[in-house]
């Protein structure tokens, strides 16, 4: 029996009996480790190097400086804050949702840990003012992929290293896209938000006294970016570092300065941290194994060359490539995928035209469009934990968002000025 | 005292703690190397051991708190008898799964003491760090039959508490 | 083909180490007229290099293509060919590598269930760096370099009196981006390879350490071959070697030329290159017992000597 065609259907069943995703892949991973005919205990051997990865830590530290942030009064203030300057605008918490995230994206180079961080304090805001809990977890979930986008970024880095490209061109280049897909999503939100009446309940009408004293009020909050960021950039620590700083300010400043966390708020939220790790993480592990048993199969290099041979139109060829990396962004881990399709499909974009760097940027915004598809989005997991809601209702929830990144992914694909204008001026790129 | 020690079950004490050590090393990293230009090789390798050991223990938790990733809305749609089997059908599978990897994992780690692989930094055989896969699955089964037994007893009416938009 | 290999590296297509793996899959099949196919498994995708290693042992993967530093935690006895200083030139370290190969299928086979086939290199081990020209020891002092996590590695370093850091290697270039570390060391053809030439500017050839990866094999495969296609793989893997040491070479040449017109300053050997040699031998004994005990180690020196001295004359 052909490889894909008994995993996907040994998936499908499974997830369909109520089984857990990550058990159903799983599942899947030991049939097709025994029609390989290969040991089992390669499926004991990954589900310990998955978890052994030491960039991976960053997630549970930005979920627990989330968590804390917000028993320690940071986020409280924060919103008071953000209100204040969007006001009664409808979708106003989402628009900040999404501003915080771009922002936040400049820090962190990982979707998930952005969606993490920004989402442990907006989604129960959102929820609080009457947002649904399914449109709050998909917002966070899609504009914590903004983080991969938006300088520094993890899947830059390995596509650099595969591909052989700039990696500061890459970072640069990622700007521009990584601002238009927080305009689309603002686009987005705000014609939802309008269209279902989400707004803020009894907030005051603007005024520049009433955004000044909030932000007064917010000081300690608005300080964190401004130590994690100038912390990575002054080179005191690297960005896995930078969420372990990100705790202690926020339990420094939870204990000391507003004095509303205590051993008991500190042991509820590191339980709830290393939960949510573990739900997410198990999803990675078996989703590892199975990326491992596609590449032993060689099955996403018999979809490219296929996609190769059979299509001679330039435009065409980019859209089924888009496609397909939407496609297999669903089902299969970010950095496995750049680490299997950036050899196979590099020569064929380079030959219709295309920019290594701007096919890389291409390809990232796949990857964050990944995070936040089924039924392997990693996102999707982080936020529908967050807010307490199933993923099947995020999913849901994030269709228009996905949309919106799927065009602005298009415009990346056939305007290259998007991407290159920026490395070019600054001369990173030629 | 008592409040902060009442209330929790002993994986989430322990993944607590493994993941406050990592908190814990990471942050005197940070704090030696820029304060005091020092650094320790064992650092890095520890601090991940220990978060390994912390998510298995997230594992745990997630399925005492039977909140491991499904999809089952068209499940809870079902009435209480046949909802309650299909339920632990899925579960049953999911122990089988479990079953593979505990006795596979079992003999790997067996194998790790024959040939043992020696951590560089630390020295320790690495076996005592990755035999958590085997143990981890298998505490991870321990609570899912608890789920199970909980359901039918209708302690665990199993309302998906994560419903409702 | 009658059996399948499966051979996993960590380099893209362009590395010597791929050529080389390249090379063996074509030699391989060449000399078993076709009873062997070999597939060529780049950029780890199988798994990491220790990873892969580990699977060997259980038979889940055939072959590997890895940095020996990354086998001396399961194969302790292989970390001689790691002792700082015990060749300083390619030709030398080609010598002692085919000598080691008998001696040390010996032991790997009992202390990881692997054997080694042939054994590529990639050139020396340079160290870069963006602060200043590391000329003497003294230039050294105070830059946070991020060294493998080997404990050969750190411990060389620390004799020279650094700190060394061993990161993972995902966060090697931003943080040599952005300043958490000054420098790192590696082949200078990885500085290419990884655009380190982007965030650093001095290159140092401290020479205490070759990139050297074996051609592995797992034992239990290699075990359930018949004698004819054993031998025509160890065939196969020492002819494939021979080639990719050129090719190394060749890569190594290039890369120091782009190197120069990317713009770092490549300063050669230290000026005072016995002192870093004298610090790092004086290490020798302090490793014997985490590679293979003294008996072991006095044994492979003699052979690796003999070896130089024989290719030398
Ligand atoms: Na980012
Ligand atoms: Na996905």
């Amino acid at each position: 029996m052909n490889i894909s065609l008994l995993l996907t259907v040994t998936f499908v069943v499974f997830l369909v009996l109520g089984v857990p995703v990550a058990i159903s892949i799983g599942l899947a991973a030991v049939l097709a480790l025994a029609s390989a005919n290969m040991p089992m205990s390669y499926l004991v051997q990954t589900a310990y190097t998955a978890v052994d990865e030491f960039t991976i830590i960053a997630v549970p530290m930005f979920i627990l400086a989330g968590t804390l942030m917000e028993k320690g009064g940071l986020t409280a203030r924060l919103i008071g804050f953000s209100r204040a300057i969007v006001g009664p605008a409808p979708g106003g918490l989402a628009t900040v949702t999404i501003v915080a995230c771009t922002f936040f994206a400049a820090i962190s180079g990982s979707g998930p840990a952005t969606t993490a961080a920004i989402g442990s304090i907006m989604i129960p805001a959102m929820v609080k003012e009457g947002y649904g809990k399914g449109f709050g977890s998909a917002i966070s979930s899609s504009a914590g992929g903004i983080g991969v986008v938006i300088p520094p970024s993890i899947p830059m880095i390995i596509y650099g290293i595969t591909s052989e490209t700039s990696i500061s061109g890459l970072f640069i280049a990622g700007v521009v896209p990584g601002l238009m897909l927080s305009g689309a999503l603002f686009l987005t939100s705000a014609i939802i938000s309008r269209r279902r009446g989400y707004r803020a309940r009894s907030a005051e009408p603007r005024s520049l006294r009433l955004v000044g004293r909030a932000a007064w009020e917010a000081k300690w909050a608005l300080f964190a970016p401004v130590l994690i960021l100038g912390g990575i950039y002054s080179g005191i620590f690297t960005v896995t570092e930078a969420s372990v700083v990100a705790v202690f300010y926020a339990l420094f400043i939870g204990i000391f300065v507003y004095r509303e966390i205590n051993v008991t708020g500190y042991l509820d939220s590191m339980t709830y941290a290393v939960r949510i790790t573990g739900t997410v993480m198990l999803v990675l592990v078996t989703g590892r194994i199975v990326g491992r048993i596609l590449s032993v199969f060689q099955v996403p290099q018999a979809v490219s060359a296929y996609l190769i041979e059979t299509v001679s139109d330039p435009t065409m060829l980019i859209l089924l490539i888009l496609v397909m990396l939407v496609f297999i962004g669903m089902w299969m881990e970010t950095l496995t995928q750049i680490i299997i399709l950036t050899p196979l499909l590099l020569p064929v974009v380079t030959n219709v035209g295309l920019d290594p760097i701007q096919f890389g940027i291409v390809f990232v915004i796949a990857c964050e469009i990944g995070y936040s598809t089924p039924p392997l989005g990693v996102n999707l997991f982080v936020a529908s934990e967050i807010g307490n809601t199933t993923v099947e209702q995020v999913s849901k929830a994030s269709i228009p968002f996905l949309a919106a990144e799927i065009f602005v992914m298009g415009l990346v694909a056939f305007i290259p000025e998007l991407s290159m204008w920026l490395p070019r001026l600054l001369g990173f790129a030629t | 005292m008592r409040r902060i020690l009442a209330g929790r079950t002993p994986e989430e004490w322990i993944g607590a703690i493994a993941m406050t050590v990592v908190l814990a090393l990471l942050g005197f990293q940070v704090v030696a190397r820029f304060g005091f230009s020092r650094s320790f090789s064992w650092l890095e390798e520890v601090s991940r051991f220990a978060f390994v050991w912390a998510v298995y223990f997230g594992f745990v938790i997630a399925a005492e708190k039977d909140r491991h990733i499904r999809i089952s809305l068209h499940i809870e749609a079902l009435p209480r008898r046949p909802r309650l089997i299909l339920f632990t059908l899925a579960d049953t599978v999911w122990l089988v799964f479990n079953a593979v990897v505990i006795w596979h994992g079992y003999w790997f780690t067996m194998s790790m003491f024959e040939f043992p692989y020696i951590s560089q930094t630390t020295g320790i055989n690495l076996v005592w760090v990755q035999m958590i896969v085997p143990l981890g699955f298998l505490l991870m089964s321990v609570r899912i039959v608890q789920v199970m037994i909980r359901r039918w007893q209708g302690e665990e009416e199993h309302v998906d508490h994560r419903k409702g938009d | 083909a009658d059996y399948t290999i499966r051979l996993s590296h960590g380099d893209n297509e362009n590395n010597p180490t791929h050529k080389g793996a390249v090379k063996f899959e074509e030699l391989a099949e060449k000399y078993s007229d076709g009873r062997i196919d070999v597939q060529i498994f780049p950029n780890n995708q199988l798994g990491s290099e220790q990873e892969v290693a580990q699977a060997l042992r259980t038979g889940s993967i055939e072959a590997e293509v890895l940095y020996t530093g990354n086998l001396v935690p399961l194969a302790p006895s292989v970390g001689v060919m790691m002792l700082p200083y015990a060749f300083t030139s390619n030709d030398e370290a080609h010598a002692a590598m085919d000598a080691l190969k008998d001696p040390l299928n010996e032991r790997l086979p009992k202390e990881a269930g692997v054997r080694i086939l042939g054994y590529f290199e990639k050139g020396f081990r340079v160290l870069t760096n963006s602060k200043r020209e590391v000329k003497t020891l003294d230039d050294l002092q105070g830059l946070k370099i991020r060294v493998s996590k080997n404990n050969i590695a750190i411990e060389t370093f620390k004799s020279w009196g650094l700190d060394p850091i061993p990161m993972a290697w995902a966060e090697v270039f931003p943080a040599l981006q952005q300043g958490v570390i000054d420098g790192q060391e590696n082949p200078y053809t990885t500085s290419i390879s990884s655009k380190f030439y982007e965030v650093q500017k001095y290159i140092t050839e401290i020479h205490y350490l070759i990139w050297s990866g074996p051609i592995i094999i797992s034992e239990r495969f290699y075990q359930g071959l018949p004698a004819d296609l054993q031998e025509a793989l160890d065939r196969a893997g020492e002819e494939a070697a021979v080639y990719e040491r050129e090719v190394s070479a060749t890569e190594t040449d290039k890369a120091m030329k782009e190197l120069v017109k990317l713009g770092m300053v490549l300063s050669g050997a230290p000026t005072d290159e016995e002192k870093w040699q004298s610090a790092a031998k004086a290490l020798w004994p302090s490793f014997s017992d985490d590679i293979g005990g003294k008996e072991w180690v006095d044994k492979a020196s003699g052979i690796m000597e003999k070896a130089i001295k024989g290719g030398s004359e």
